[in-house]
């Protein structure tokens, strides 16, 4: 079939349809024909609207940035370029990834609605795992620093991290060897030689697993993982309960201070009704953020401010230190922690920058995790999983 | 009867850093350019551009501790300073609270007092903010070209108790920079800034008085006047027992005067939290060794050295090495041949006149700076004709000492006949000051060398005119 055809269709079925699935904020079909021109490896991609790219509109679903056109590519989009992706649109995200939104999971929805799409979204709490569990789809989050984070709106910088989503593994696997590596825009970016597109075949009954659930309806997942031969113990991190509020005050500490740019001065939504520099802020900030972003800037501020910081702030510090040591204590007794898909575990992951990824079965989906920069032997664990549920022994 | 009062004081010194590109993303570390020129998605604080840190900020503040007699931290973070002003476009700055790079230092300084030795409590490392522009008609606006601008913050302890000793001490310390090259420290351009913490209490008491830091000072003339003005306003109030309050006041050049800017109780919370785009700094052993090595021979030591080699006095030296331009000026015109002593005396005396300490241009090239000085030994003119050859020079370089001569008709009237036949027209016309003289008066003399001088244009040689004049007068 002709390219060209090919992406007419995606955008026919796309236009017709978002209303609907209310997956897209922008929908670019102009730049994705041109970008067609002279390419000669064409895959479709989405990213999140809280990633920058050059020359089309990035709002975070932000009234404030809602005519913000950023002059440059946020690097995994630079990178997908390069490689030849094709940008179908910009989807939609709750409101600086954090707040109201016609859907939270604009970016899962988007890739689910049509074949062979990659998404781009911010794996920010892990909240892109429940988002692909609920649309059938892989999510994988990877060790903190392996993608840049340069051109992702932050919600919280040492908590973001770009996330990929996908309906099958290869694209999980060829979408890590486009973006992974080192990036002179982001200290915090790890170089990486891994070879993501060959992976190894495994034996599961040899790897060393165990699971941290707590929670009931994991049984059927479980069974299932005993059924393939992985032999599975159980462990308990110490002090895991602690993660949701040890996340909500570290990434409302830092969201308080990473919008603090949003001031109606250099760029994004400025406020007609002003008198002095004051009412400027004020209501540019008021009228052009939406209620829960300003909830959770006014909780972050609260948390950074005096004496309440030592209090909070390096207490949840403290805490995060706790839980990632915990995590990885763990880890090097067992190579892969397994949970259930809920922000209980992916936000403890989150918080210990492990990688992460959901694989969507059972009534609750499977997590799995492991330590830090062993991305490559937990995508050959998963895989292993995966190609078992589909029934296919080929390997 | 009135009691005895010190003030006491601390400084805070912003240096702007002299590097290629900015702290925290690669556009030009320039001043001067055109508005928002030398700027990127990073400086101008764009949602999604992250900094990354220059590691040339980090040698340049290691040098300066080093410099300063600083420990230097081996584990440093960066934080942020949250506060909302229109030339921050983050909407924070990225500063150091904890760990700052350097702690601990000291500079030793010379006033009249003597020698004294001014502890520094830290040294951090920063980025400037851009510049408020207010143009008529269009408002404020932005210019983000100085934004990311690489600074260091030096604190030093409340050791300073007069201007004198603050001067003393931002002399040094911009001689320390300049020789090793970390800052241009020119007042003038901003490079170099000073914030004074200051309080007053009685000498012999150990509680401080309440402090009030001054802001907007940007000359050495205006720290000095300013801790002037705040030192007699505390004292004043401090003996009406009128109450003082904490808090940052501004300087103004055209009141002379200071001014509240705001209370303590006004005062922002920053809300300081380490910056979670940034890694933590690591200084290695290694880093500070090969930094150690790159030292130059500081201000300290050249001026031990020009009172050896040289001769010249404590105060000299210290004048000549109080700038690495003055330093190399001077040793650059000494190798031109000229005497150590006459290059030093005529420095001090003129080129410090000529160009400002807070800048020191000097216009002037060494070489017909000693021709000059070469000129006066020889006899072929007098010293003030060398002062004002260097004035013209400074005001056309393109003139030399050989032209000067000749245009201004300098030559020195040295001879001997000439000068006797103008000195007795004077002594004739002058019988007021010769009588006062002629009874023991000696100051009188110098109106009749003046005198002389005058009917000569300022030309006669002035030791041949006094002996001339004494044997004439006996």
């Amino acid at each position: 079939m002709n390219i060209k055809q090919k992406y007419l269709d995606y955008f026919s079925k796309i236009e017709k349809e978002n209303e609907k699935i209310k997956a897209y904020k922008t929908i670019t079909k102009t730049e994705a024909m041109e970008a067609l021109e002279n390419n000669k490896n064409p895959f479709p991609v989405v990213f999140a609207d809280q990633i920058s790219t050059k020359g089309i509109k990035t709002t975070a679903n932000s009234k404030m940035l809602e005519n913000y056109i950023p002059p440059f590519d946020a690097t995994v989009v630079e990178k997908v370029k390069q490689a030849g992706g094709v940008i179908l649109g910009k989807t939609i995200t709750r409101e600086f990834g954090v707040g109201k939104t016609e859907n939270s999971y604009g970016t899962c929805a988007a890739v689910a609605h049509s074949e062979n799409i990659t998404g781009f979204s911010s794996g920010y709490k892990g909240l892109m795992h429940a988002g692909a569990q609920k649309n059938g789809l892989f999510a994988y989050i990877p060790t903190f620093g392996l993608i840049s984070r340069y051109g992702l709106i932050s919600v919280a910088s040492s908590l973001d991290g770009i996330g990929i989503i996908a309906k099958s593994f290869a694209n999980i696997q060829n979408a890590l060897d486009i973006v992974t590596g080192k990036d002179e825009k982001d200290s915090a970016s790890h170089s990486s030689d891994v070879d993501f597109s060959h992976l190894e075949d495994i034996d599961l009954s040899e790897q060393k697993v165990a699971s941290i659930n707590k929670l009931e309806n994991f049984a059927d997942v479980e069974e299932f993982l005993a059924k393939i031969n992985v032999p599975i113990d159980e462990v308990t991190i110490k002090g895991l309960e602690y993660a949701m509020p040890t996340h909500e005050i570290i990434s409302s500490g830092e969201f308080a201070t990473n919008m603090e740019k949003f001031d109606g001065i250099g760029f994004g939504y400025r406020s007609e009704d002003y008198k002095n520099i004051e009412e400027l802020y004020k209501n540019s900030r008021t009228e052009g953020l939406g209620m829960a972003v300003q909830q959770k800037i006014m909780f972050g501020n609260f948390v950074l401010s005096e004496g309440k910081y030592e209090e909070y702030y390096v207490q949840a510090l403290k805490a995060r230190t706790m839980i990632k040591e915990n995590l990885e204590q763990e880890i090097k007794n067992y190579e892969f922690l397994i949970a259930p898909i809920n922000l209980y575990y992916a936000a403890g992951f989150n918080l210990a920058g492990l990688p992460s990824i959901s694989i969507p079965f059972g009534i609750e989906g499977l997590l799995i995790t492991t330590r830090a920069f062993n991305d490559k032997r937990l995508l050959e664990f998963s895989k292993k999983i995966v190609s078992k549920l589909a029934g296919e022994n080929s390997w | 009867m009135t009691k005895n009062y010190e003030t006491v004081m601390g400084l805070e010194v912003h240096v702007e850093l002299k590097t290629k590109t900015k702290i925290f993303c690669n556009c030009a570390n320039k001043f001067g350019d055109k508005p928002n020129t030398n700027t990127c998605p990073v400086c101008l604080g764009l949602p999604g551009a992250i900094p990354v840190l220059n590691e040339k900020v980090l040698d340049l503040a290691v040098m300066a501790g080093l410099a300063t007699n600083c420990e230097i931290s081996r584990v440093g973070k960066q934080d942020r300073k949250n506060y909302f002003y229109p030339d921050l476009a983050k909407g924070y700055q990225i500063s150091q609270d904890e760990n700052p790079i350097c702690h601990d230092g000291y500079l030793d300084i010379e006033t009249s007092q003597g020698e004294k030795r001014i502890r520094i409590n830290r040294m951090h490392i920063e980025e400037d903010a851009g510049k408020l522009i207010h143009e008529e008609g269009l408002g404020s606006l932005v210019d983000n070209n100085r934004a990311g601008t690489p600074l260091i913050e030096i604190v030093s302890e409340p050791d300073l108790r007069s201007a004198e000793e603050v001067l003393a001490y931002l002399q040094k310390l911009r001689a320390i920079l300049t020789y090793t090259n970390v800052s241009d420290a020119k007042m003038n351009e901003g490079s170099f800034r000073c914030d004074v913490n200051l309080s007053v209490r009685e000498v012999g008491e150990e509680e401080f008085g309440t402090r009030v830091e001054i802001k907007n000072l940007n000359s050495f003339q205006s720290i000095q006047r300013a801790i002037e003005y705040e030192t007699a306003r505390h004292i004043k109030a401090v003996e009406s027992e009128e109450e003082l309050i904490q808090e940052t006041r501004g300087y103004s050049q055209d009141t002379r005067k200071t001014y509240s800017m705001r209370s303590k109780e006004d005062a922002a919370d920053y809300r300081f939290m380490p910056d979670p785009d940034l890694m933590p700094i690591i200084i290695t052993d290694d880093k500070i060794k090969e930094i150690r090595k790159k030292l130059p021979e500081l201000p300290d030591a050249r001026k031990a050295r020009y009172t050896e080699e040289y001769e010249l006095s404590n105060y000299d030296a210290e004048q000549l090495t109080s700038s690495i331009e003055v330093a190399t000026f001077f040793e650059e015109t000494v190798k031109h041949g000229a005497d150590p002593k006459a290059v030093a005396n005529l420095i001090i005396t003129e080129i410090f006149r000529l160009s400002s300490p807070e800048d020191f241009n000097i216009n002037i090239p060494p070489a017909a700076f000693a021709e000059t000085i070469k000129f006066v030994d020889s006899g072929r003119i007098n010293l003030g004709s060398a002062k004002k050859i260097i004035e013209i020079i400074f005001e056309n370089p393109e003139k030399t000492p050989e032209s000067i001569i000749v245009e201004e008709d300098l030559e020195q009237i040295n001879d001997r006949t000439l000068l006797v036949k103008i000195i007795d027209e004077v002594i004739l016309s002058s019988e007021k000051a010769v009588n006062e003289y002629k009874s023991g008066k000696e100051k009188a003399l110098q109106a009749v060398i003046g005198q002389v001088m005058g009917r000569t244009k300022g030309k006669a040689n002035p030791q041949l005119t006094i002996d001339i004049l004494k044997e004439k007068l006996g």
